[in-house]
């Protein structure tokens, strides 16, 4: 082959490679704590998907409270996929935002929440004050951390979990209102997010006790020390179902929707859901993950938000919309 | 016998010892008591401090997060509208001059003249980062009546990078130094009547790496001197071909930070064209008519004369703004075209030139810019200060083609010597009073002498001396 026939040739092959592999770009709007958890996800994903098509993908995260990150992918923030703390959050994306279509959590599996988690507290080493239940948060003196639940998905939960323990224990809603405000009375500072209330807690010393997402609790034990803190399991708390989904409307500008949904359902595999698991998610679908890190997490009653208060949409309205109870228990 | 212990004596120690023995653990215990309370207030204003600062860093973060508002703002540069990220932006601007021309002891009567000499408008701003406009309407502009309405600058450009920007539109030519923006004098000199003012085309532009030179090279639809339109009714089918034209800015100096030459620059600009006019009206011949630098007609191409081909000018320049009071330019041109001096030809190549030297002196001690006079004190008269005032002197002059005047069988246009000058010089001074950035007034004497229409009466022009005060007062922001 003459050297200028065999550059033609290297040429073209390169001129082919360039028209056939391509570099796809990503944005997975996500909520506080998911951080550690996607940054080993995107990897996983981004192998996977240049194993299988030959395309590099880009993965590129956005975290903060979860209904602000659904107020920002409604007001214009170009999220391809949202991976946010409740469905409550995500279903914005369609009421709102008119982005997804109202049956958006019908098109994955274990409607559309890959991973579960629950609420737990978490307080300083030797529980100096005793923690054991809901009840002693309310108690005089006790300085409880949670973020704002107008702002973060995990705070809604930690919200509904005690409101649901105080109703079951004195019986009325009028009596859990109470109960709740006593809890918020020991609240000195809100965060706008569960990151941002662990950075209270445990790099600001604040407070004695932190309500938190399970994940949250047991990363901030790896990452500062169980000489430091310690997990303490209520009674009673409930079950988390962060929820993701693909968002329509950019996914078809962009022309991203096939890669995004391959990103989504990477999650329900069995290297997806270990991925979770090791990120102290309760994996949801994989029985082989859910075995694996079965001794992890401890058993808990939990309760589901569907049948304690009716669903999200319900739940929203009722305790954290405009003049909701936390309005009215907060500004009180 | 030994005497016995004297109870009595040692009594009152031993029930002191007593007491202490039995008040030392309750004292012991109220301390401790003590103690504790003490850290619990401790660890509870420990809270609170901690506390308040989280809420004070919480509000910091939210404020740093929190979109910046859209800034509105007036002031000395003018009205504007800026995005937060300041990729967008929007200037409203005005321009307001308002000239008197007295001629002094030339001969000719009833010149003298108030005049709305320009009323701009600019409109300008910056969209998505590095797209400019500059949309700049003139209102009246040159008249003393007020009623002429024309789009003076419309172009847009984009900044790719420092090195390469493109601009389309009307806009300012490169040829010349400063066309339409004289800085020492009210009115331009005889240089600009040899060079293009406005042109409509493409250019790109930049500044070379280190900042010693940049450019402009674009091309053009092609305008007669002085001008900002080719004229007649179909300018792009009668101009002829396009005209290249461009300018090379070094400041070779630059690197000496602390000598008054960094800021000394050299340009050099040129332009290159095929222009084509028709038989008649000025401009439409493709034919820009000359006046004097006080705005009187000294020279007419007249009805027969039109461009009919090559047209290419170069003019070198100096500019010296050196930080100080101090500012001096000066510019050359030479332009070059040929004209058909009838309708059936021939055509014939006429070269003119021009040249001016400017400086200037800031009284006051100010530092002298290009745009002008900023005052340390702007003029307040109830506070006793005055502004800025700076002097200003400047000659010029200019050389018209000799063979103008020559006979069309000997190679000439056969223009009439009677009625046109061949060749002008000026002198002039000046004081300009800067009262703050946005008022000024301005008032110019200057002579300028004239070869050639030495029969000429009083209403063609000025061929005896040309003796003028123009004086202006001009708002801009």
């Amino acid at each position: 082959m003459k050297i200028p026939n065999l550059l033609s040739a290297l040429f073209a092959v390169a001129l082919a490679s360039a028209a056939t592999a391509k570099t796809v770009e990503l944005l997975n709007v996500s909520y506080d704590p998911t951080r550690e958890l996607y940054t080993e996800f995107n990897q996983a994903f981004a192998a996977h998907w240049k194993a299988k098509t030959g395309d590099e993908v880009n993965i590129k995260q956005s975290h903060g409270g979860s209904g602000k990150q659904a107020r920002a992918v409604i007001d214009g923030l170009p999220a391809d996929v949202v991976t946010l703390a409740l469905a409550g959050d995500v279903d914005a994306l369609h009421t709102v935002g008119r982005l997804i279509p109202a049956d958006w959590q019908k098109r994955l599996p274990h409607d559309s929440a890959p991973y579960t988690s629950t609420i737990v507290f978490l307080v300083r080493t030797g529980n100096p004050k005793g923690i054991k239940d809901w009840d002693d948060l309310t108690k005089p003196g006790v300085s409880v951390i949670t973020p704002n639940p107008k702002t973060s998905g995990g705070a809604q939960w930690n919200y509904l979990a005690a409101w649901e323990f105080a109703r079951r224990k004195l019986g009325s809603d009028e009596q859990a209102k109470t109960f709740v405000r006593a809890l918020y009375k020991n609240v000195p500072v809100l965060d706008s997010g569960a990151r941002g209330s662990t950075t209270t807690f445990v790099q600001r010393g604040i407070g004695d006790v932190f309500i938190s997402w399970e994940n949250e609790a047991f990363l901030a034990l790896k990452e500062f020390g169980a000489d430091k803190f310690q997990i303490v399991v209520p009674s009673l708390s409930i079950l988390a179902q962060p929820t993701v989904t693909v968002v329509d409307k950019v996914v078809k500008k962009k022309g991203t929707a096939d890669v995004a949904k391959a990103y989504l359902e990477y999650l329900y595999s069995e290297e997806g859901q270990d991925i979770a698991g090791r990120n102290f998610y309760r994996p949801a679908v994989s029985e082989a993950a859910k075995a694996k890190y079965a001794a992890t997490f401890p058993q808990i009653e939990l309760f589901t938000i569907d049948a304690a208060f009716g669903g999200w949409t319900k739940a929203k309205q009722t305790h954290f919309a405009d003049g909701g109870t936390f309005d009215q228990i907060y500004q009180n | 016998m030994r005497n016995p212990i004297n109870i009595r004596k040692f009594a009152p120690a031993l029930l002191a010892l007593l007491a202490l023995a039995t008040i030392t653990p309750v004292l012991r215990a109220a301390e401790a008591d003590e103690l504790k309370l003490l850290r619990e207030q401790l660890r509870a204003l420990e809270q609170k401090i901690l506390v308040l600062e989280r809420k004070q860093e919480l509000k910091d973060e939210a404020a740093a997060a929190a979109p910046k508002p859209v800034a509105v703002t007036a002031g000395a540069g003018g009205f504007s509208i800026t995005s937060a990220d300041k990729s967008f932006d929007l200037k409203l601007r005005a321009l307001f001059q308002f000239d008197a021309r007295f001629f002094l002891d030339d001969g000719a009567p009833n010149r003298d003249q108030f005049l709305l000499r320009r009323i701009r408008t600019p409109f300008t701003g910056t969209v998505a980062g590095i797209y400019d406009f500059n949309i700049t309407p003139e209102l009246g502009g040159g008249t003393n009546s007020s009623t002429t309405v024309a789009l003076w600058d419309a172009f847009a450009a984009a900044r790719f990078s420092p090195a390469l920007g493109v601009r389309v539109g009307k806009f300012p030519s490169a040829v010349g130094l400063e066309p339409g923006s004289n800085r020492h004098f009210i009115e331009s000199p005889f240089v600009n009547s040899l060079l293009p003012n406005r042109d409509l085309g493409a250019e790109i532009f930049g500044a070379f790496p280190g900042g010693y030179a940049d450019y402009r090279l674009g091309v053009f639809t092609g305008v007669p001197n002085n001008t900002t339109n080719f004229g007649g009714a179909s300018p792009d089918l009668n101009d002829g071909d396009k005209t290249v034209a461009g300018r090379l800015t070094v400041t070779p100096f630059k690197n000496l930070e602390d000598s008054a030459l960094a800021k000394l620059s050299v340009g050099f600009g040129f332009s290159h064209g095929n222009e084509q006019g028709v038989a008649g009206a000025n401009l439409s011949n493709g034919l820009s008519n000359i006046s004097s630098q006080a705005q009187q007609a000294i020279f007419s191409y007249g009805a027969t004369l039109f461009a009919a081909g090559t047209h290419a000018r170069l003019s070198p320049s100096l500019e010296w703004y050196p930080g100080t009071p101090l500012s001096a330019v000066a510019e050359y041109a030479r332009d070059r075209q040929e004209i058909s001096v009838t309708a059936a030809g021939p055509v014939q190549t006429f070269t003119n030139s021009a040249w001016r030297a400017n400086i200037g002196y800031v009284l006051t001690g100010e530092e002298a810019t290009k745009s002008g006079v900023t005052p340390k004190q702007p003029f307040n008269f109830s506070a006793g200060t005055w502004g800025a005032f700076e002097i200003v002197a400047r000659v010029s002059g200019l050389e018209l083609d000799g063979n103008f005047f020559q006979p069309v069988t000997t190679g000439g246009a056969g223009l009439n010597r009677a009625n046109n000058v061949e060749s002008a010089f000026a002198y002039g001074l000046g004081l300009n009073w800067y009262f703050n950035r946005n008022f000024r007034f301005l008032l110019n004497l200057e002579n300028t002498e004239y070869d050639g229409a030495k029969t000429a009466t009083a209403a063609v022009g000025a061929r005896d001396d040309e003796l003028a005060l123009i004086t202006r007062a001009q708002l801009s922001f």
